[in-house]
């Protein structure tokens, strides 16, 4: 009686869930009920492996770059990186997308960046520091596989690789702007290589794998020259970097021999004596240039800011709002799977409103720093295309270069052993 | 033996012309394996689906039962096959990928042209006019990019949402008459006309009887659907703002005598008879009538029962012309009407529905076909901010499919949504609750209590606990619904989701037209031949129960600490609201009545058979 | 170049200086934004309480087939013989035959306890995560079948594809260290 009694007590906040339409029989033979299996996640301590990895990986291509200056140990270090971080780990996370957890834990305050992420945001910039891009050269998944396709490259114009390198900015902007407010991670939505690495994928990914694979045949890295969010901000940083990549162990010749070699574009040739003619007309640029600065922020504010509404759609919610306002108004028939879905919460439409109100606003002022963003891009372009460093070897573009050492090989100078002084011409 | 560099190149050569062919065929392969899958997937759902339903209407078919399980089969075994296919065929093709590479990078290796450079120096100094060109192109090629955007944003793509401000949720609003009963202590009459000005009425043409300069007179504004707190001061619908009889008033009159005139401030003949009760707003009262002929919506004043104005709802076509039968008891005009300050809306038997505003003027109207109800339509309006809320539960059969929740909008009759019900007639009528901050419609109907979204309709949660022709209205107090009819149950729900069992049920001497009235802790229902209960609302027990003479028909009401039921003679019982029976007194009107009283203010508005009677001073 | 590192002038050390304290105060602040929160390590799971079993979750996946499947909570199944999860609506007969099965796949099996109770199991290796079995038992049972994010395939992306196109929002982010959000007999 008294177990009876025990087993209605267990039975009684079931009924008042009327969730058990059928109760839960008791059987009478010796039935074992299964347990729900719950497989493990990968455990957490090999995500400070994945750290310890990378930051090897970070100092091994550092050392290959600029002390070994062994185009075969990058090779070899970029087979190691596709192996591990794309195939074994699936190519996530990756710094890359890393940049969207940053902003997302700037945006949203109940998200907290998780220490992996953190670590993955920060190594290779502060590699970058000292030793430039070596995160690009050798350790990155994708650029190592762009890297290994390259077969046959053809050399762009310099005109067009400004203009297409503007695209890497902008899409830095809108990915830092669709994070923060916590829309969508479209760094990772569009991964160029995601589906190759998991040997599987949408039609969409497995879409952008095969056309960037193709295109990077001929063009070198085009993502990490005209997309990679990523090689932005390590665009800025490698330029201080304590060391650099030299074409020449020792001294320039001005041999030209390595003149042709990089498909990316990043040897700079000695720039020739100044005529005074064309420095005039730089300096009148320049001015026009700077004085066109705060036109560019304004007009690319302003559409920003306009742009805010059908920015916002990639927000569900926002979606969501507005396929219900349209249902309400009955300006459309019928509901689609977003719109069912809001009305199974039972919601007021009220709620939803106000919700896709506040993540519009936050995407108008959203919208207006994407716009300052391009604009400032745009202008500070143009201002340093009129300014002129002078140089009197080649050397590779600090910023543009991604140490992948290809030039190396064709520099007839060999590293001295003892440095003998410099001798003058 | 030692390899020559041309013959390490010429083997390098032909691996790579090899690898390469071997990854085409992979490729090409594993398209047409990928396409193969996705129409085998659609097989798989589209093909079964097709052969399951004609089993369905064919279930003795045993060669059709065959063919559907090979079926079955082969498209499954198709379906892994070309997965494994697929996983495999990836692999393959990444490692002949990777040959393809390897063999090219070492033909290469074999083949290295060394750089002779010619001619001047190319020039990459980053002044290049043409570059700064690039950029501006690009630029403006951004900034109409941009632009579009911008352009677009401000198209359809981004509507605007209602002002939230004009929709401000209804409960969120703090509903101060909860805690402190109005008119305390001012003369009932100031206070109804201080309440009519606070409405504001829009201005419509005429004016009617209203006083010009009392109402200020700008040009249209739009309505804003009022509050609870509102609400709660006028009786907008049957049984009061919340549909459940609760009063919020404290000096409702307790003795009078509709013969001799004792306590009544005025009495008027009403035109058509009906069985609908009244609904009251500021100083308008609204009231329908109706006989087999013709039907009328009245508006008196409710100060002096002067009739300001009536209206005839007619010329409204029906597609069924057959003659309409009802019960003499049901009568033509027993649906209550609903007004929200802006609007009076009544419903009529033959499926007649006309919205007036304030001044007579017709706004809308229409027939929504005519009920199909073996007794005659009695289901009550009820509304929900701007939309007015139609049960129309008709047939014989759960699955007559007639039977529907009908959303329309009040000020334009438009239909905003509409719900089919799986229940046959039912006369109970709805009522919009406040659960947890969600707005609900619940409605009674055999054999289920359902409730629904009052923004588009959708079925919330449902109960089973009815039965037989329902007519009693269900209730919302103390966070639980109480439905109940003859023959069934008294039930108790907890308002949640999806199929809910009652938490409690109670059944001895259950009415089958009166409905309960409850304030959370006790539930009252009155048994149409007399039988008054009174059930704990948190156990379901019996607290008491007590014959009185006389039937029922009337639903009570509960105003204040007083529980007002009357008979079907006019003779109105005035109770104890307590866990002990106590009459408080008994009050006469003086000709029979089977509607329920509207209280406002401290007043009571009573339709009897033939008049309509203001009780209170 | 070479012998750069052995003279330590004041410009060089000001550098160093310098990029040290870029590196801590960014470490500083992307440690702030990872303390804000309880648990920083998360994984994706659905919340079957959102779940609308729409069937999105089969073919939005990365993974093919997907690495969400069926779950089985036993403890709040009600063993029925005529089961929403594994019959058609209105089976020509309580049999195992295919024209009688929802699954397109037949990933579940049924197996007979005691009278008049069944078990139903789920091979999670056919399973392709298209929720039709779980749209019957919560529309006519007790819910005892939803979706959930299997980790032992997930790869864990760090933007989960389902997310993007969930219409119900149901994909959440949830800590490591609780990876499931199983129904049980107290969640209902």
């Amino acid at each position: 009686m008294l177990k009876l009694l025990a087993y209605c007590w267990l039975l009684l906040p079931l009924t008042l869930l009327g969730e058990d339409r059928f109760p839960p029989p008791e059987f009478e033979s010796h039935y074992q009920q299964p347990i729900t299996q719950t497989p493990l996640p990968r455990a957490e301590w090999l995500g400070y492996l994945d750290i310890a990895v990378l930051a090897a990986a970070l100092a091994l291509a550092a050392y290959l770059v600029l002390t070994k200056r062994s185009r075969r140990g990058i090779f070899a270090l970029m087979l190691f990186s596709i192996g591990y971080f794309g195939f074994f780990r699936k190519g996530c996370i990756c710094p890359v997308g890393s940049i969207q957890n940053v902003a997302l834990a700037i945006g949203q305050h109940d998200y907290a960046l998780p220490i992996v992420a953190a670590a993955f945001f920060l190594l290779p910039l502060a590699t970058a520091l000292f030793a430039g891009r070596a995160f690009c050269a050798g350790v990155c998944p994708l650029g190592a596989v762009q890297d290994l396709v390259l077969l046959k490259p053809v050399k762009a114009p310099a005109w067009l690789e400004h203009a297409l390198g503007l695209l890497a900015y902008i899409y830095l902007g809108a990915a830092v702007l669709f994070a923060v407010t916590g829309s969508a991670f479209v760094i990772c939505r569009y991964d160029p290589f995601i589906s190759l690495f998991r040997l599987s994928g949408t039609p969409t990914l497995l879409g952008i794998t095969s056309g960037m694979l193709a295109i990077g045949l001929f063009v070198g890295r085009p993502y990490c020259r005209f997309l990679c969010p990523y090689g932005v901000l390590l665009r800025w940083l490698a330029p201080l970097s304590r060391r650099r990549v030299s074409i020449t162990p020792s001294r320039c010749t001005q041999c030209r021999l390595c003149e042709d070699t990089c498909p990316f574009g990043a040897i700079r040739t000695p720039t020739p004596v100044a005529n005074p003619r064309g420095r005039l007309a730089g300096k009148g640029r320049l001015t026009l240039f700077l004085l066109l600065l705060p036109v560019l922020l304004a007009v690319g504010g302003t559409l920003g800011y306009f742009s805010g509404g059908i920015l916002s759609t990639q927000h569900t919610a926002v979606r969501q709002a507005n396929r219900v306002l349209l249902e309400q108004q009955g300006k459309v028939k019928g509901t689609t799977l977003e719109s069912d879905a809001f009305y199974s919460t039972g919601q007021p439409v009220e709620d939803l409103y106000r919700t896709a109100t506040g993540i519009r606003r936050q995407f108008n002022t959203g919208g207006l720093l994407l716009g300052v963003w391009i604009g400032l891009v745009i202008g500070l372009k143009l201002v340093f295309l009129t300014i002129r460093r002078r140089r009197t070897d080649y050397e590779p573009d600090p910023a543009a270069c991604v140490a992948c050492g290809r030039c190396y090989r064709f520099c007839p100078e060999k590293a001295e052993a003892p440095r003998v002084p410099e001798v003058a011409g | 033996m030692k390899l020559q560099p041309s013959e390490w190149y010429s083997i390098a050569r032909r691996l790579a012309v090899i690898s390469g062919i071997f990854s085409a065929l992979v490729l090409a392969l594993l398209a047409f394996n990928g396409l193969q899958s996705l129409h085998v997937a659609g097989l798989l759902t589209g093909r079964v689906d097709t052969l399951k339903t004609q089993l369905r209407q064919h279930p003795e078919d045993t060669k059709l039962q065959d063919h559907l399980r090979q079926v079955d089969v082969q498209l499954r075994q198709e379906f892994f096959r070309q997965r494994t296919f697929a996983q495999h065929g990836m692999l393959l093709l990444i490692g002949g990928l990777a040959l393809f590479l390897l063999s090219v990078k070492l033909a290469k290796q074999y083949r290295v042209k060394l750089p002779r450079p010619e001619g001047d120096p190319p020039d990459t100094r980053p002044v290049s006019a043409r570059g700064q060109y690039a950029v501006v192109v690009a630029g403006v090629m951004l900034a109409g990019v941009l632009a579009g955007l911008a352009y677009v944003s401000r198209q359809d793509f981004s509507p605007r949402y209602p002002t939230l401000s004009a929709q401000a949720p209804v409960w969120d609003e703090p509903d101060d008459t909860q805690s402190s009963p109005p008119d305390n202590g001012t003369a009932p009459g100031q206070n109804v006309k201080a309440s009519a000005q606070n409405t504001t009425l829009p201005p419509k043409q005429g004016g009617g009887p209203i006083q010009p300069g009392q109402i200020p007179p700008p040009a249209p504004v739009k309505f804003t659907p009022p509050g609870p707190a509102e609400l709660a001061k006028q009786w907008p619908c049957f049984r009061g703002s919340n549909g459940g009889g609760i009063a919020q008033v404290a000096n409702a009159p307790t003795s009078w005598d509709g013969a001799r005139g004792t306590n009544i401030r005025w009495k008027t003949n009403v035109p058509l008879p009906g069985e609908s009760s009244p609904v009251v707003w500021g100083d308008a009262l609204f009231l329908s009538g109706a006989d087999e002929h013709q039907r009328e919506v009245y508006c008196f004043d409710a100060n002096t029962g002067k009739l300001r104005w009536r209206q005839p709802v007619t010329d409204l076509s029906c597609a069924d012309k057959s003659p309409l039968e009802v019960n003499s008891e049901t009568g033509y005009a027993a649906p209550t009407m609903v007004t929200d300050g802006a609007h009076a809306c009544a419903m009529f038997a033959d499926g007649d529905l006309a919205c007036f505003d304030f001044s007579g003027k017709r706004l809308w109207a229409k027939n929504m076909g005519k009920p199909d109800n073996m007794y005659g339509f009695a289901t009550s309006l009820t509304f929900f901010r701007d939309r007015l809320i139609l049960q129309f539960d008709q047939t014989t059969s759960p699955d007559g499919g007639k039977s529907a929740l009908i959303a329309l909008d009040i000020a334009t009759g438009q239909q905003i949504w509409k719900t089919a019900r799986k229940a046959p007639s039912s006369w109970s009528s709805p009522i919009v609750i406040n659960a947890g901050g969600r707005a609900e419609i619940v409605t009674c109907g055999n054999p289920q209590v359902i409730a629904y979204n009052s923004e588009n309709g959708k079925e919330l949660w449902r109960a089973e606990c009815l039965s037989g022709d329902v007519a009693p209205s269900p209730v919302f107090a103390g966070g639980m619904v109480f439905a109940v009819n003859t023959g069934s149950n008294l039930a108790a729900i907890k308002p949640g989701s999806g199929a809910i069992i009652p938490a409690w049920t109670y059944q001895d001497n259950l009415p089958d037209i009166a409905s309960p009235v409850s304030n959370g802790a006790l539930v009252w229902i009155v048994e149409t031949y007399g039988t008054l209960s009174c059930i704990d609302g948190k156990t379901g027990k019996k607290v008491y129960s007590q014959a009185l003479d006389g039937e029922f028909r009337s639903s009570p009401t509960l105003a204040g600490d007083r529980l007002y039921l009357m008979d079907s003679q006019g003779m109105m019982y005035i109770l104890s609201a307590d866990r002990t029976y106590k009459q408080l007194g008994k009050a006469s009107l003086g000709e029979p009545s089977n509607c329920s009283p509207a209280f406002v203010g401290g007043r009571i508005y009573i339709r009897g058979k033939h008049n309509l009677y203001c009780v209170g001073k | 170049m070479a012998d750069e590192h052995e003279k330590i002038t004041r410009r060089s050390f000001l550098g160093a200086g310098l990029r040290g304290l870029g590196i801590l105060a960014a470490g500083g602040a992307l440690g702030a934004l990872a303390a804000h929160g309880a648990r920083a390590e998360t994984v994706w799971q659905i919340d079957p309480d959102k779940c609308t079993m729409c069937g999105k979750c089969a073919d939005s996946c990365v993974l093919t087939p997907s690495a969400v499947k069926c779950v089985h909570a036993f403890a709040v199944c009600g063993y029925c013989e005529l089961c929403f999860g594994f019959f058609e609506d209105d089976p020509n007969g309580l049999t195992t035959a295919a024209e009688n099965q929802r699954c397109p796949t037949g990933a579940i099996t049924r197996s007979f306890v005691e009278d008049p109770y069944y078990q139903y199991v789920i091979d999670e290796t056919l399973c392709i995560g298209c929720a039709k079995c779980v749209k019957g038992c919560n529309t006519f049972g007790n819910g005892s079948l939803f979706l959930q994010v299997r980790h032992n395939l997930c790869v864990h992306c760090n933007q989960c594809s389902i997310a993007t196109i969930c219409p119900a929002q149901a994909v959440v982010r949830v800590p490591a260290d609780r990876p499931y959000l199983l129904k049980s007999k107290g969640r209902g």
